[in-house]
């Protein structure tokens, strides 16, 4: 059972409305993928936003065997979007295979949509590192 | 005719004119209908002691999906403008119905047909009676956002069932937003009530900006006139720039009596100040002067 | 992270603004560095009832879309008229006509045009801004513009946006002064708060209100506390608010016409009359607040 990444081809009809269209297709998770609402693009030293939906930008990280095999850290489309961006996130996170998602806070629909794709979220404060968070859990050295 | 009462501002006094008038109209025998449209908390039939029926639910369309024939494709995704709609590959689609507005994209779009219409309960019309005054009240399931939709639907139904009455009387909810719009788009006359405060004023002055929008005709009842501390010059000045005419109805604490005791205030105290001023109103509606 | 605090009450009327505008005054000369929101956005008074609004210190609008129908490439179909949920589309002589006051811009109608005449504009339906009260504290505003809907995803924009300035700015608190009604706006109020401040009246018709707010409260998992406004104008019934609402009520305030009168002066009653009978009362409810918070 493999994960679809991104869905449609060609743009539809030019809906007036942010759509799946305009988010980036990542390549398939090396080990498990994890994914943050930043402020920041830096990498591990990313920022967590006090925003999640629409955040500046999500990173994403996969790590295998305690080791950060990828960072990506992509300007978010759902930053700009008028009205569901916490969804339209979360439908991004849940097609690019994420399994845990940190951000300093969640709304409930967002929140029922990972739960129900069984993706943990992760309450952080805002501020914290990505490095330092990672570290703290002990998923890295 | 069809005479919405508003305000803008909660609190101003608006289920009390409205309940007030009405029975005033129907005690002079007309065929008098009221319908209350402030569906997040109706009150109206707390001041006629009414018995209440159910005549309707009122139900909002939103889809269902069949999940036998879905395919999983995502096309329904794609279009929803809400994202009301998120699909986890390979296993299934969610609806988060809160953030639904029944735009129907999704049905257009899917090729499998797996998505009909369904619908959820909104809220519901009742009916009822005092002596030969009608009532229809309109009810908001607590939970549910979409308070528009049981305003159009209890208003329309009031019309269709009263289309042949002498006056209805619309009790309009607080704000300025779609719902109060929709519900003063079939009234002949508007009659918003204020009150002598500044934050009254204002929420009238944004008010009579929907009214002039809908160029629909008004008068203005100034209620609790008389309030000690309260602002006048500047309402009246207000007023009188525009063109409207007003009516005073005094500060009474008959009036807060009865309708703490959950009576009209034209049939406990019908001497009192307040009773007169209303009476005046009914009167001048009936001569036709609006 | 900044608390946040949310007055409402299900019927209009029974003083959240009065309410809310004094709390948050009171917070800050404690200390507790608080910012105000008026997410009564179909007819905002907060700023009003702190002084009015002295300067804006910033401003962003609120949009939404519509559609727009491409004549010379309609063919008067009729498929898009049809199609729409909304009664935005009416065929006139022939060719569909959009009523601006009921599109949405969801474009149903879009999607079914055989020959792509529809396309969608922006329109703006109201405006968020900040702004400085003589007494000293920063309101957020809400302000949908007259007949629109969706006040539920501005009241949605305006928290975010307040909620972000209070988090840089070092913020302990926010104040939420929320619409009258259980709706839509009421229930974007409630959510993601931590604490809901009924205001209750002592008249069966606002009981009834409050405890339908209640029953949202529970839906969204907020913590409830009750205070009764004007309790004085029916002690009888206040009796029976007391027995209704138990431990939750945290204070009464007794009705006086110098309410009326600072709201004239746009003045908070605090401010205006600090030994009055009703501010002391005030103060004895906003202090258990306090206490509410220190414990969280």
């Amino acid at each position: 059972m493999g994960y679809r990444y991104g869905w449609g081809r060609g743009r539809g009809r030019g809906m007036g409305w942010e759509t799946a269209q305009n988010f980036p297709q990542l390549p398939p998770p090396v080990g498990v993928r994890y994914a943050a609402a930043v402020d920041t693009n830096a990498g591990l030293d990313s920022i967590i936003s006090i925003r999640a939906g629409r955040a500046p930008f999500v990173a994403f990280i996969d790590i295998s065997g305690n080791k950060v095999v990828n960072v990506a850290v992509h300007p978010n489309p759902a930053a700009t979007a008028p009205g569901g961006a916490g969804v339209m996130l979360g439908q991004w996170l849940i097609s690019s295979g994420v399994r845990v998602f940190f951000a300093s806070r969640i709304g409930p629909n967002i929140g029922m949509v990972l739960n129900q794709a069984g993706v943990r979220v992760e309450i952080v404060p805002p501020g914290t590192r990505i490095r330092d968070i990672l570290a703290r859990l002990g998923i890295i050295a | 005719m069809i005479i919405a009462v508003g305000g803008g501002k909660g609190g101003t006094g608006k289920t009390v004119i409205a309940v007030n008038l009405a029975v005033y109209l129907a005690n002079r025998n007309h065929k008098v209908a009221l319908v209350d449209l402030d569906v997040d908390n109706p009150c109206t039939y707390t001041l006629l002691k009414a018995d209440l029926r159910i005549v309707s639910h009122v139900y909002s369309f939103k889809p269902k999906i069949i999940e036998d024939k879905c395919s999983l494709c995502g096309k329904c995704v794609e279009n929803c403008p809400l994202h009301a709609l998120v699909l986890i590959p390979g296993k299934k689609l969610l609806f988060i119905e809160t953030l639904c507005e029944g735009c129907g994209n999704c049905i257009i779009v899917c090729p499998q047909q797996a998505i009909v219409e369904g619908r959820s309960l909104l809220g519901k019309i009742m009916a009822g009676e005092y002596n030969n005054l009608k009532l229809v009240v309109g009810e908001l399931k607590p939970g549910e956002r979409k308070s528009d939709e049981v305003i159009d639907a209890t208003l329309n139904y009031a019309l269709k069932v009263f289309n042949n009455y002498d006056y209805i009387i619309l009790d309009i909810p607080p704000g300025t937003g779609r719902g109060v719009y929709q519900a003063f788009k079939p009234a002949d006359l508007i009659v918003a009530v204020t009150e002598p405060t500044m934050l009254g004023l204002h929420d009238l002055i944004k008010l009579s900006k929907l009214i002039y929008s809908m160029k629909k005709k008004w008068i203005a009842v100034i209620n609790k006139y008389g309030l000690p501390g309260g602002i006048y010059s500047k309402l009246k000045a207000f007023l009188e720039d525009k063109g409207v005419k007003y009516l005073l109805v005094p500060y009474d604490l008959n009036l807060v009596k009865a309708y703490m005791n959950g009576k009209t205030v034209i049939m406990e105290y019908p001497e009192t100040e307040s009773s007169k001023a209303i009476i005046n109103l009914g009167e001048k509606i009936e001569k036709g002067e609006f | 992270m900044t608390l946040e605090l949310v007055v409402a009450s299900g019927k209009g009327g029974t003083g959240k603004t009065f309410i809310s505008s004094n709390l948050a005054f009171y917070l800050n000369s404690k200390g507790t560095k608080a910012i105000a929101v008026d997410a009564d956005v179909e007819a905002p008074d907060l700023a009003l009832a702190l002084g009015g609004i002295k300067e804006i210190k910033w401003e962003e609008k609120f949009y939404g879309k519509i559609v727009t129908i491409d004549y010379s490439r309609c063919i008067g179909c009729g498929s898009c008229v049809a199609v729409c949920r909304f009664n935005a589309l009416n065929m006139e002589n022939g060719k569909p006509v959009i009523d601006e006051d009921l599109c949405e811009g969801f474009g149903a109608c879009a999607l079914v045009c055989p020959v792509k005449a529809i396309s969608f504009i922006d329109i703006e339906r109201g405006y968020i801004y900040r702004g400085t009260t003589p007494v000293g504290l920063d309101v957020f505003t809400g302000d949908l513009h007259v007949g629109e809907k969706n006040s539920g995803l501005l009241v949605y924009n305006l928290k975010t946006m307040a909620r972000e300035a209070a988090y840089r700015e070092g913020f302990d608190i926010i104040v939420v002064d929320s619409a009258a009604g259980i709706g839509c706006p009421v229930i974007s109020s409630i959510s993601g708060a931590d604490l809901l401040i009924i205001v209750v009246e002592p008249s069966k018709q606002s009981l009834k209100g409050a405890l339908r707010l209640m029953d949202i409260a529970d839906q969204l998992n907020t913590e409830a506390y009750v205070i009764v406004n004007k309790y004085d104008l029916n002690v009888n019934f206040y009796e029976t608010i007391r027995r209704e609402f138990g431990e939750r009520i945290i204070g009464k305030i007794s009705y006086n016409d110098i309410v009326v009168e600072a709201y004239a002066r746009m003045t908070p009653l605090l401010k205006l009359y600090p030994d009055s009978k009703p501010t002391l009362e005030m103060i004895d409810a906003f202090n258990k607040i306090l206490e509410e918070m220190r414990i969280r």
